[in-house]
């Protein structure tokens, strides 16, 4: 017999309450993939192809890593090198790790839009590599990233829930305490489904809309991305 | 007449094939330097080595009288002085028309925004860039206002010579006429121009020196009158037969 819906209503705060703990395990682990695949760009743009094909390596390595295996890796895995990392931090680094490997597919993919006569053009008018980085290779990736970035956190966001596993509470967590209590899923899950949806569609909507605004003028062939 | 550019012995070789061929000339002031010869030839390399662009293979390259070959000299410091116009414009996408020519005086010369936005102003209206597109972006604009805003931005940076790489080929015959104009104000105001270039016409009327290049070579060097209508080469025979040919002229042989 499943419990009615007027059952669940009082239960709506504990997964909400539980929303920002998915909200900043997903921005925080965005964040560190960020920094990892903006590394990533650097390194590839200005290193020869041996260093590249290392990279390329690495990338291709923690891509074909799950991420439930990355996150009992680091969290079970570490400990037994002398190094046990708390739950939610273990999440954030197993998160943050892999999306840096697909970030830094998407600016890659990018990275060949701008083209390289760009960077001929900053370094003829004096600036070093770094400037040349700075100021004219990356503002243009990332402007161009910007979709794929947004479609990237969406995916980082929906993949909070494999935190479960590692015992984080974040908000599929709670849901699951709440069937627990409730002793239906039905309702909690469904619940749930709709707040990752109701996020995730309206980031895909913003980015969709961006897309065409901020690829004018350049030949970019859409990313095919996600996780 | 004091030499600005001066490349000895220059080579570079890609995959294993020698694209420029132990080229040596010099460039003195207020000068136009024309450089002639078939597409493939090596022209553009060896251009952008005089602002080491290009690093060559073997041979050495000076600007005045610095070796910028030199191990111990970094060719960044020289680039500011050198400017470089592309065939493709190459302007910075992501900026206005206005912030491309700013751009090297705020980050490379460490100008104030203020005093950058004076230089670059006037170095548009230099072009013939008027006010009303000095907010749009690159691909707002015409090919022949993308490349007169990339004189201008080279323009802006006060260099002592500018090169320029086939600057009209990516433009239709009425784009390159105001294109083409700019530049001959440029050389009428003293302005020492190396000019890649299949603009005969241009190379005739504005060019002080003329080299034919071909197969990474330099097959010969002289006066507009020299190369252009008595040439002692058949190879430079052979290349501008068929350019006098397109243009529907007579060579006078």
């Amino acid at each position: 017999m499943p419990a009615s819906i007027q059952a669940f209503f009082p239960y709506i705060h504990i997964i909400i309450g539980a929303l920002w703990v998915t909200l900043s395990l997903s921005v925080l682990s965005f964040a560190l993939g960020f920094l990892i695949g903006g590394a990533l760009l650097f390194v590839r743009t200005f290193s020869g192809k041996r260093i590249s094909a290392i990279v390329d390596g690495m990338v291709d390595v923690l891509r074909g890593i799950p991420l439930l295996v990355m996150l009992f890796l680091i969290f079970y895995g570490l400990p037994a090198l002398g190094l046990q990392i708390p739950k939610f931090l273990a999440a954030v680094l197993g998160m943050g790790l892999l999306s840096g490997a697909y970030q830094s597919q998407i600016f890659r993919s990018l990275l060949q839009s701008v083209s390289s006569s760009q960077y001929e053009s900053s370094l003829a008018i004096g600036l070093d590599k770094w400037g040349s980085f700075r100021y004219v290779i990356f503002p243009q990736v990332l402007r161009l990233s910007i979709p794929a970035l947004i479609n990237e956190y969406t995916v980082l966001l929906k993949d909070t829930s494999v935190a479960y596993a590692i015992g984080v509470t974040e908000m599929f967590t709670q849901s699951v305490h709440v069937a627990q209590a409730l002793l239906s899923f039905t309702y909690p899950l469904v619940f749930v489904s709709l707040v990752y949806l109701a996020i995730c569609f309206s980031l895909s909507s913003i980015a969709n809309s961006l897309y065409r605004k901020l690829s004018y003028g350049y030949s970019v062939q859409e990313y095919i991305g996600g996780g | 007449m004091s030499q600005v550019i001066r490349i000895e012995d220059v080579w570079k070789y890609y995959d294993g094939r020698a694209v420029v061929k132990g080229i040596s000339l010099s460039v003195n002031k207020n000068e136009r330097f024309v450089i002639i010869g078939p597409s493939g030839s090596g022209k553009s390399t060896m251009l952008r080595m005089m602002n080491m662009l290009v690093r060559p293979d073997k041979g050495r390259v000076f600007f005045k009288d610095v070796e910028l070959t030199s191990p111990g000299v970094n060719p960044i410091e020289y680039r500011k002085k050198i400017g470089i116009v592309f065939q493709h414009y190459n302007l910075f996408l992501h900026m206005t028309v206005l912030k491309n020519v700013m751009f090297g005086l705020v980050k490379v010369k460490g100008m104030s925004q203020e005093l950058a936005k004076k230089r670059a102003m006037s170095a548009l209206e230099s072009v013939r860039i008027g006010k009303n597109l000095w907010d749009k972006y690159p691909s707002q604009l015409s090919g022949g206002e993308q490349q007169r805003v990339a004189i201008a931005r080279a323009l802006a940076m006060e260099p002592e010579v500018m090169l320029f790489d086939e600057p009209t080929s990516a433009l239709d015959p009425e784009l390159t006429g105001e294109v083409l104009e700019v530049m001959k104000e440029l050389a009428r105001g003293g302005m020492t121009m190396v000019v890649v270039t299949h603009e005969l016409g241009f190379a005739a009327s504005v060019g002080s020196r003329i080299a034919f290049i071909d197969s990474g070579e330099l097959v010969e060097e002289g006066t507009p009158k020299e190369v252009l209508f008595s040439p002692k080469k058949d190879r430079t025979r052979a290349f501008l037969e068929k350019m006098w040919e397109l243009y529907k002229i007579e060579p006078e042989w």
